[in-house]
């Protein structure tokens, strides 16, 4: 590509480009790169939020997270919710693209807009919502539970069942991203494929194994990363489902929520450092991943 | 349609089992929004009965009445609104000035500087976010606007976006432009930017959903309530001892209103967007 050279270049445009180029570069030191940088350093210290003291402690941190039972229980419950949300929402997101690709009526751009419409709101009111519903006396699901002759679940309060109402919320919040990103990955399959397999009197099933699914699999990957790498910063339901009024005190762990309150609650700056280290160590391997599956692509 | 039998077969009843599925899926999907608002327009008692009515008594407003009389809510949403324009307007001006100059000049460092904000895409805010609030919190910025919009105003992915649009510009334009006399400034605001308007759009509606939905950062950098943005105020809405949930619903309501309004409008805009980054939420 033909690029502007150094010899076209008059004290106009030197002047506009460092207009440009230094500030936003100043800024991204400040708030981006030295940050960052401080992540890492802090996560050797001993240090306190307030009070501004700090010990070199080398790897200590780090060692007393994986015995910090909370920190592995944040582990524990950010894995479990990654894992379940991904599995349902990707394959939730692949059915529905299944569905409706190549049908295109009223009906369903109408559906798939409200399909996606949990996507595009804000978390915080999203969990709200869900908190009525989830709700131990006043709750739908609980009530429609004692109607079915079940007993009722304490969605906010019991640990084992929180794990599945964070779940819930999470896939209800992503189907519809998936189900999108599916459709132009559908879209893209050559019709000339399945021509040809007609003619080979191949069947429906057949020629969604033998064309469709491995098609489709690079951007199967590419979403299960994308889907991975949100789910594993998943903080605002954990909050506000277990916080709050009606709350037993028995919080929802996850990585960030650890982050958190270890940090600004706790003021343990460096045992934090350490846990957003582990955080942003998963998050950029799982980036490189999606990258190398990109450019497969 | 032709194209349709060939790919599907003529499996009738298996598309109408599908499409049943597809509906019963949507109306799934629908149902937490119909309830909130059924719930926003019933009063406490009706909220909290067993069975749960499913039509309000009456049509009963007071809720909204509260919440737009309650002595900090709407304050709440001057600030959201007021923080995410900035951080939106902020951010696409420098997305779209840097994103040109990346794309159209040449500079000492400019590799370097690319590769950093490449690599700054990637890495969560939530990974810094504690020697973010040192920062902040030095410069006693804490409980302002400059602190909450701050570690906003520039976006890696924007300038990444934009450099690529602008990359498609062709050089002749502003080679042109050039021995018309024109300045930089004057191509930059008069020819780049009425070319980049539908990029733009996407950026501005993606960045602008981003910050209103922030939630981790003002929960950190704020604690005085007339600072709070919605998405902590609507926490603060339920009581000490019982959730007066009409209530808290109508707020949920006003909160997704103008997110509803950007979507309504500009679907296609959003959608791509968001499609783009898989980021949100």
């Amino acid at each position: 590509m033909l690029k502007l050279k150094y010899k076209n270049q008059n004290k106009d445009d030197m002047l506009f480009v460092a207009a440009v180029v230094i500030p936003i570069t100043l800024l991204f030191l400040f708030i981006r790169f030295i940050p960052i940088g401080r992540s890492f350093v802090n996560s050797f210290y001993q240090k306190n939020l307030v009070l501004r003291t700090q010990v070199f402690n080398g790897l200590d941190n780090y060692t007393k997270l994986l015995r910090d039972k909370f920190f592995i229980r944040s582990l524990s419950n950010t894995l479990f919710v990654t894992f379940f949300a991904t599995l349902l929402s990707v394959s939730a997101g692949l059915l529905l693209a299944s569905i409706v690709n190549s049908k295109q009526n009223r009906l369903i751009r109408f559906g798939q807009a409200i399909l996606f419409l949990p996507v595009v709101i804000s978390m915080v009111p999203a969990t709200l919502i869900w908190k009525y519903i989830f709700d131990y006396n006043f709750g739908l699901l609980n009530y429609l539970a004692t109607l079915a002759g079940m007993p009722k679940g304490n969605w906010l309060n019991n640990p084992a069942l929180t794990k599945w109402a964070v779940v819930i919320i999470s896939t209800w919040k992503e189907i519809g991203y998936n189900m999108m990103i599916f459709l132009v990955g559908l879209k893209a399959i050559p019709h000339e494929l399945y021509e040809s397999a007609s003619i080979d009197g191949a069947g429906k099933w057949h020629k969604f194994w033998a064309i469709t699914f491995p098609q489709l699999k690079p951007v199967t990957l590419f979403v299960l990363v994308v889907e991975i790498i949100k789910f594993i910063k998943v903080f605002t339901p954990a909050v506000v489902l277990t916080t709050g009024s009606q709350s037993s005190g028995e919080v929802f762990y996850t990585m960030v929520y650890y982050i958190y309150q270890t940090g600004f609650l706790l003021r343990q700056i460096g045992l934090a450092s350490a846990a957003s280290v582990i955080l942003l160590v998963l998050v950029m391997l799982l980036t490189r991943i999606q990258m190398i599956i990109t450019k497969e692509r | 349609m032709k194209r349709n039998k060939l790919i599907h077969g003529n499996n009738d009843l298996f598309s109408a089992l599908g499409m049943l599925l597809f509906i019963l899926l949507v109306l799934i999907c629908l149902f937490p929004f119909l309830w909130m608002i059924i719930t926003s327009l019933k009063t406490l008692e009706e909220t909290h009965s067993i069975p749960p009515k499913i039509l309000p008594g009456s049509w009963f407003f007071k809720n909204y009445n509260k919440i737009f009389h309650d002595k900090f809510f709407p304050r709440y949403f001057f600030n959201s609104v007021y923080i995410s324009v900035l951080i939106t307007i902020i951010a696409v001006g420098g997305s779209i000035t840097l994103g040109y100059v990346l794309a159209k000049f040449n500079f000492p460092g400019k590799k370097l500087l690319f590769w950093a904000i490449l690599a700054t895409i990637m890495i969560p805010e939530e990974a810094y976010v504690v020697p973010l609030y040192q920062t902040v919190s030095s410069l006693k910025l804490t409980n302002t606007y400059l602190g909450i919009i701050l570690p906003s105003i520039i976006s890696s992915f924007g300038i990444f976006y934009m450099k690529q649009n602008m990359e498609s510009l062709p050089n002749e334009l502003i080679e042109a432009a050039r021995i018309d006399g024109s300045t930089n400034i004057n191509t930059f605001v008069k020819i780049i930017v009425p070319l980049q308007t539908s990029s733009i759009s996407v950026l501005s509606l993606l960045l602008f959903l981003i910050a209103w939905s922030d939630y981790l950062w003002p929960l950190i950098v704020v604690s005085k309530q007339r600072m709070y943005v919605l998405e902590i105020g609507l926490t603060y809405l339920q009581n000490q001892y019982y959730i007066d949930w009409g209530m808290v619903m109508a707020g949920c309501v006003v909160a997704m209103a103008p997110v509803f309004l950007l979507f309504l409008l500009a679907r296609t805009y959003v959608m791509e967007g968001v499609a783009m980054t898989g980021i949100k939420g």
